[in-house]
């Protein structure tokens, strides 16, 4: 307790100094929190903008339509497995669909797209093409309007109360089917993929073009969102893989498992360089603080300090400056991460990991990189502390003290 | 009476750039308990060398150092330190308080080192106060305190804890001769009441006047040792 006091009052015998050197610190600490938090925010707003927007937090299709996205491939007894979804307290929410690659084609224009038949109900509350309305109205059931994406509204020169005519491949005979629609709503996701490429129009208005009966190719779910990351591994290894194809979003955008593998990478770089800093700046400041007190050492040598408490008072001096810095950076961490937290940054409309950015990116605040990176700080500056803690404790005395004895 | 310091025969030898300089040849010398003695001699005769010998805080070339016949030259570093803890106090010519530390924890330091409880603590501190003067100014730090006043703190730094000797290296070398000469009567006091040793290493006449016993030391060798 006593070096502690010792330690503390001594490094503030140069208040500029432990300042300059703290805050250098605690700048590379905060910029570590910060970066720690803007990915996990970026990595949050990646799965929701790939998930909440159209995809579900994971998909049920036949064998082999992943691979090939042959629309012939339908769910086996696909109303048994709703029925068991249903059943299945993971599952928040499902939505039946068939997805059919197509043309649509306006009084000016035409263009390939996918015509996603979807139960407008169930697929509330499973995908945001409701929320994402920005002109007319979402699906009406029983209706014939569709809603398109607005960038192929553009491109197909149509607005809301035109009418588009959709083509596809019935299942049996393979020969081309042609029905009118009216555009009821215009969606803009911020997915471009989706606002270029989507046409969304009741489920059994498309299962009747296609001649299938009510066969369909995708069932999309929402899980609990309380569930742990081992319950949902669990929920998905529960199918049988020889019989469905079951597949949270990791699988379906594998991607963005590289991209999230990425973080740690980025963050193992960035703790090298930081930490690399708070090293030599902890060192520095040691030595030059340890020099101008070299006849000090020599009179607690003298008075018989021993050299183990000589160390231990210079680690501690090290780990005072290491806790100025954790304050100073935790503080300053804070203050950033509130700042982008309210403001949040714009990166909509930018793709990433094949995935586009649908919302504003907030950084997420949490308590575990404080904790670990401070503790990160500590320990290495404790570490740092054991080169000028060494050479203290075994500076010649009588050198140390030339002046007097 | 116990023998503090015994040396036989110590020879410490400087090298520096091939040259070898003899700073101490052969010296014998014992130091009893309860002495007042100046080792006295002009710049250059090894003074303090041989001081720093007698305190451990630098091994002779040739030669044993004993204190309280312990052999200093025999002993790990560790043990070393915990004999100057326990054993001797020093004064130095240029105070030496750690200025970070009050003068209360400046004379309360070797205390702490030796795990005397608080209580003790606090007894021996406000008691070496009244003694050298310092009542009221525990809480100061040094540079709040004049010259004289942070020689009286070092004397009852060096005191404090009891020790069997006290080495003080030109203690009065930087005072005027009024505060050295009530500082110098604060020592002869602190000898006659509690019977430390003191062995100081001096060119000033007071403390050669009141030291009981004299050893004068001229290239490095005892060249006299006046018993009074």
């Amino acid at each position: 307790m006593f070096e502690l006091r010792l330690a503390w009052r001594n490094i503030w015998r140069n208040k500029k100094r432990t300042l300059i050197a703290g805050t250098a610190i605690g700048i590379g600490l905060a910029g570590l929190i910060f970066v720690d938090g803007f990915m996990d925010g970026m990595m949050l707003n990646l799965k929701e903008s790939a998930t909440r927007t159209w995809m579900g937090d994971g998909q049920i299709h036949a064998i082999g339509y992943r691979e090939t996205l042959d629309s012939k491939l339908t769910i086996p007894e696909a109303g048994k497995w709703k029925s068991r979804l249903e059943r299945m307290p993971q599952v928040k929410a499902l939505s039946p669909r068939i997805v059919l690659s197509g043309m649509a084609n306006s009084a000016y224009e035409n263009r390939p797209v996918s015509l996603c038949g979807v139960d407008p109900q169930l697929e509330r509350d499973v995908s945001e093409i409701d929320e994402n309305i920005i002109s007319g109205k979402y699906l009406q059931k029983d209706r014939i309007g569709v809603v398109i994406g607005d960038i192929l509204a553009e491109r197909l020169e149509v607005g809301l109360g035109d009418r588009i005519v959709l083509t596809v491949t019935r299942e049996k005979t393979g020969e081309l089917i042609q029905e009118l629609f009216t555009v009821s709503g215009l969606f803009h996701t911020g997915v471009r993929e989706i606002d270029r490429n989507f046409v969304i129009a009741p489920l059994s208005k498309v299962q009747s073009m296609y001649g299938g009966g009510e066969k369909i190719n995708e069932i999309a779910l929402q899980l609990d969102p309380s569930l742990s990351r081992e319950e949902i591994r669990d929920f998905w290894s529960s199918f049988p893989r020889e019989v469905i194809d079951a597949a949270g979003w990791k699988d379906l955008l594998p991607q963005m498992r590289t991209v999230m593998g990425m973080k740690g990478i980025s963050m193992a770089v960035m703790s090298v360089v930081i930490f690399g800093v708070v090293l030599f700046g902890i060192i520095n400041v040691m030595f030059m603080s340890l020099f101008e007190r070299l006849f000090e050492f020599g009179v607690l040598r003298a008075l018989g300090t021993t050299r183990a408490r000589i160390r231990k008072l210079v680690i501690m001096e090290s780990f005072c400056l290491g806790s100025i810095a954790v304050i100073l950076g935790s503080f300053l961490a804070v203050v950033l991460l509130l700042i982008f937290s309210w403001t949040g940054i714009d990166y909509r409309g930018l793709d990433f990991g094949g995935t586009t950015f649908a919302r504003l990116l907030y950084p997420a605040v949490r308590l575990r990189p404080f904790i670990w990176y401070s503790l990160g700080v500590w320990v290495v500056t404790g570490l740092i502390g054991l080169y000028p803690a060494r050479y203290a404790a075994r500076l010649n005395i009588k050198d140390a003290m030339k002046k007097s004895l | 009476m116990d023998l503090v310091i015994r040396t036989e025969n110590v020879e410490k030898t400087y090298v520096s750039d091939s040259i070898r300089v003899k700073a101490v040849r052969g010296v014998s010398l014992t130091v009893r308990s309860g002495e007042f003695t100046a080792l006295v001699g002009p710049s250059g005769s090894g003074k303090t060398t041989l001081l720093n010998l007698i305190s451990g805080l630098d091994s002779p070339t040739a030669g044993k150092v004993f204190l309280k016949e312990v052999d200093l030259t025999q002993i790990d570093d560790r043990t070393r330190s915990l004999l100057r803890r326990d054993h001797i106090g020093f004064i130095f010519q240029a105070y030496n308080l750690i200025p970070v530390l009050t003068v209360y924890e400046n004379i309360e330091y070797v205390m702490l080192l030796q795990g005397v409880d608080k209580e003790e603590r606090l007894e021996r501190v406000k008691a070496i106060l009244c003694d050298v003067g310092l009542d009221g100014l525990e809480n100061r730090y040094p540079p709040q305190i004049s010259g004289g006043q942070q020689q009286r703190v070092a004397i009852a730094r060096a005191v404090v804890s009891r020790p069997d000797l006290v080495l003080a290296d030109e203690p009065t070398a930087n005072l005027d001769s009024r505060n050295g000469k009530s500082l110098l009567d604060m020592m002869h006091d602190l000898n006659r009441k509690t019977g430390i040793t003191f062995l100081f290493s001096t060119h000033d006449p007071m403390i050669m006047e009141r030291a009981n016993r004299l050893v004068i030391l001229k290239d490095g060798m005892i060249d006299d040792d006046i018993v009074r």
